[in-house]
């Protein structure tokens, strides 16, 4: 009975020691808010291209959610989760004279290597002038998935609708299809965003095998 | 004595399946940013959006928070997890135009563990700061 207890004993004491050590680490949300421009000509179609461009100088496939609204967002590449960590919106409003813009930027901590504040700096002096500060490189996802991770598209994917049709996704969030035609890939849970001759919203299967959705119907060799 | 054996055997098993199942489990954490609402309200002063932005923001996460005092742009968080670290925040800004205003709602959420998407999240504020709006009619 004396060894029953001691084996209990030990065998709870070394799942808590491993669940401790292997719990993982809660992660923040840093949100930074404040940067503000006031330009004094310009449209909003002015505004929405600078916009752009300053998010696609930092993160990548900025977009205009809501056509013609003069908000724009955009992500980060995939960090060590296989998931973006960094994110920003700039949002443009016309004025009688001018416009307003607003820059506001999210981080996921400790897993992005810099803060929502040098971000939104970066994006803002990007669009209205002022010093640009290097931001370091986003760690790239560890253990790199492969085969069918439900974290990450990264693989070869053929097209259910049209036998050959290729498309292969990389690490860092780019995609290719076999005509040699590029774009992007995002994925946020189990809802994938392809951004290649538009924006298309895609779901990926539990199995991480499968997606669909977009007019594109995926599946993944693995 | 075999029957010792077969009992530690049992628990380390069990140990281990309970350990290593848990490093199976994929993590799906992804970081979720929203465009919210874009509203023009005409006819009240910008102080009534920075009321109703704290307000708003108090209801919906907490520590609604005006960035460099008056500026019109209000920042808030979801409360902090027992490490201290929030899951979802929120920046609401306003700013004079015409005779009104104008209000936007952003929004950033991890889910999990935050339990609403960023978009979800910016809905609700959008609504509690035009509940705001309707009580002070």
């Amino acid at each position: 009975m004396k060894r029953i207890h001691s084996s209990a004993v030990f065998a709870v004491a070394l799942c808590g020691g491993l669940l401790a050590s292997i719990a993982p680490v809660s992660a923040a949300v840093d949100l930074s808010v404040g940067i503000r421009h006031v330009s004094d000509d310009g449209t909003l179609q002015d505004c929405g291209s600078k916009a752009r461009a300053s998010l696609d100088a930092f993160l990548q496939n900025a977009s205009e959610p809501t056509p013609g609204s003069g908000d724009w967002s955009a992500y980060s590449r995939n960090g060590p989760d296989g998931t973006p960590t960094a994110a920003a919106a700039v949002r443009c409003y016309a004025l009688p004279k001018g416009y307003v813009v607003t820059f506001t930027c999210a981080i996921v901590s400790p897993a992005s290597p810099y803060t929502s504040d040098a971000l939104c700096l970066n994006i803002a002096h990007k669009f209205y002038g002022g010093a640009i500060t290097s931001l370091a490189p986003i760690p790239t996802p560890s253990p790199i998935p492969t085969g069918c991770a439900t974290n990450s598209l990264v693989g070869t994917w053929g097209s259910d609708d049209k036998p050959g049709f290729t498309f292969k996704m990389e690490l860092n969030g780019d995609l290719t299809d076999s005509d040699g035609v590029s774009g992007n890939w995002i994925l946020k849970g189990n809802t994938a965003v392809l951004t290649y001759y538009g924006e298309h919203s895609m779901t990926l299967s539990a199995d991480g095998k499968h997606l669909h959705g977009g007019g594109y119907s995926l599946t993944r060799k693995c | 004595m075999i029957r010792t054996w077969c009992t530690r055997v049992a628990l380390f098993g069990a140990a281990f399946a309970l350990v290593f199942g848990v490093l199976a489990t994929p993590a799906s954490a992804a970081l979720d940013l929203a465009v919210g609402t874009k509203k023009v309200v005409k006819g009240e002063a910008v102080s009534n959006c920075n009321d109703k932005a704290k307000t708003a923001l108090n209801a919906v996460l907490e520590n609604a928070l005006e960035v460099g005092g008056d500026t019109g742009e209000w920042r808030a968080s979801a409360p902090p997890d027992s490490s201290g670290n929030s899951s979802a925040a929120a920046a609401v800004h306003c700013y004079p135009a015409d005779t009104g205003y104008v209000v936007t709602f952003t929004c950033a959420v991890q889910a999990p563990p935050y339990s609403d998407s960023a978009s979800g999240l910016c809905t609700k504020l959008a609504t509690a700061f035009d509940s705001k709006a309707t009580a002070q009619r």
